[in-house]
């Protein structure tokens, strides 16, 4: 995985996201092989390498004291957080923590841990299923606010089987399922190779990997065979590589591996 | 929660204290209310501190805080540490008030006031209380074992296994001595066994080499070897 990126994590429930996830960040040791981030082994948890991760699981904790003492508790920590970032992302979340965080709703809670975990600063941030129990306006919220805060020294990782949350957001797809990496390639080399398109009739096509009724016709991905870049659709993407994985591999045959 | 269990710990003593100290006397307040409050209190925080590893949203956060395996196990360690002189303070600190009441509300002029007097002082923390304080330590290294072991319910289930080892250490010297000794009556294990010698009743010890052996590793091989389970078990903590 490359500095500067934002991986979109995908597979269906059970495939291994969020253990995928738990082994980057130490929570979970793999049971084979050996785990390497930033050259150090997760499941150390040396404090120097737990300085430069930040893991937010699905379900949040937050302890029952005010924002103020959350930031005062838990930033010396980590040595690169920023107050004055994390402030402005608390506004631009639209999270105004008053009294203690646990009198705030599951959304609000979620978000002040994403404004917390962005301000740390930290090289490598893992989300699990971070737009799970946020509204729609928040969603929106949520894509512009990581999309503002990747850096040239960041790397982003977010876990969702929420497809349409990460459109236009991410520049990496990564597709999982039963503990397999279907898929690992950029966007840019997914459009180039793949195509998106909606047709009036089905081609009968070998190089067809997906398709699916809608309103206009059919909606098909296929191997791009010309030079134009379509828009990529994630929810089709994602059922092409569950569908074809093998032929999927054959198209990408690099980086596709056991996890 | 911690805190919580602190309070309970206090509360509790009080009562009994004062349930025990007007259904029975002050000597078995003193040792009832003690036994209960500082074992329980202490097993029951034991079982707590660690607690929060055992969820997935608490047991994220602890695990991922930037702070080594060994600094988060001696916050735990040092919170039963500060239970420790807290309670032993505030025991002292009722026990005393209590012991001191009693004395001034006796008549001097009563015939037998010396002897009331001398009948009731403040429980002393060395001689007998000293047994309490090594089954203190290792209940309370084991409910920590418990609960990095158990991640719900841990006080019940490790308190539950505390309790069949104690059974099965019981059942296991009943059956052994029943064997061993001819005339064997009844027997308390690591300690004694009573055996029908004639018309009377014959104790037989420990041997003296082997009751050393016997408190060497209840008063400090035994809590180590847990404390260090304990530590180990954090190190290896999955979620």
């Amino acid at each position: 995985m490359e500095k500067g990126r934002i991986y979109g994590l995908l597979g269906k429930n059970g495939a291994g996201k969020s253990t995928f996830l738990k082994n980057l960040g130490g929570l979970v040791f793999p049971s084979s092989g050996r785990i390497s981030v930033f050259g150090e082994e997760p499941r150390k948890r040396r404090p120097a390498f737990l300085q430069d991760i930040y893991l937010i699981t699905e379900e949040v904790y937050v302890p029952s004291i005010s924002s103020t003492q959350y930031a005062r508790l838990y930033s010396p920590f980590y040595p690169r957080f920023n107050n004055q970032q994390f402030r402005e992302y608390l506004e631009k979340l639209e999270v105004e923590p008053t009294g203690s965080l646990k009198s705030l709703s599951f959304g609000q809670q979620k978000k002040f841990i994403i404004a917390f975990a962005l301000a740390c600063n930290t090289s490598l941030l893992l989300l699990d299923e971070p737009t799970n129990g946020l509204d729609i306006p928040s969603k929106a919220q949520f894509r512009r606010l990581i999309a503002s805060v990747l850096t040239e020294e960041r790397t982003i990782i977010i876990s969702t089987h929420q497809t349409r949350d990460l459109e236009n957001l991410i520049d990496n797809v990564l597709i999982l399922d039963n503990g397999k990496i279907l898929l690992h390639e950029s966007i840019d080399q997914i459009i180039h190779k793949m195509s998106f398109k909606i047709l009036k009739t089905l081609p009968d096509d070998r190089e067809v990997f997906y398709s699916e009724k809608t309103l206009g016709g059919y909606a098909v991905v296929s191997v791009n065979n010309s030079q134009d870049e379509d828009q990529m659709n994630l929810e089709q993407l994602f059922n092409a590589v569950i569908e074809k994985p093998l032929a999927i591999k054959q198209l990408f045959p690099s980086k596709s591996s056991a996890l | 929660m911690i805190l919580g269990s602190f309070a309970l710990a206090c509360i509790i003593t009080v009562l009994i204290y004062f349930l025990m100290k007007s259904i029975a006397n002050f000597e078995i307040a003193q040792l009832f209310s003690f036994t209960i409050g500082f074992i329980g209190g202490g097993g029951l925080l034991a079982s707590l501190v660690f607690a929060y590893f055992g969820d997935a949203a608490n047991g994220a956060s602890f695990l991922t805080l930037p702070a080594s395996n060994f600094e988060k196990w001696l916050c735990g360690i040092s919170i039963l540490v500060v239970f420790i002189l807290v309670y032993l303070l505030f025991f002292r600190g009722i026990d005393s008030l209590l012991v001191s009441q009693y004395h001034k509300g006796l008549n001097p002029l009563d015939a037998r006031y010396r002897q009331q007097y001398d009948s009731v002082f403040i429980l002393s923390f060395t001689g007998e209380a000293e047994a309490l304080f090594i089954f203190f330590a290792n209940a309370i290294a084991a409910m920590l074992v418990g609960s990095l072991y158990f991640n719900k319910v841990s006080f019940i289930k490790a308190a539950l296994v505390i309790c069949m080892i104690y059974v099965l250490v019981f059942v296991l010297d009943h059956m052994v001595n029943a064997l061993v000794f001819k005339d064997y009556l009844k027997s308390f294990a690591f300690h004694s066994v009573v055996v029908k010698n004639g018309n009377e009743d014959g104790v037989v010890d420990l041997p003296a080499q082997a009751k050393n052996i016997y408190d060497i590793t209840c008063t400090y091989i035994l809590p180590a070897l847990l404390l260090g389970i304990s530590f180990i078990r954090l190190k290896e903590k999955e979620i």
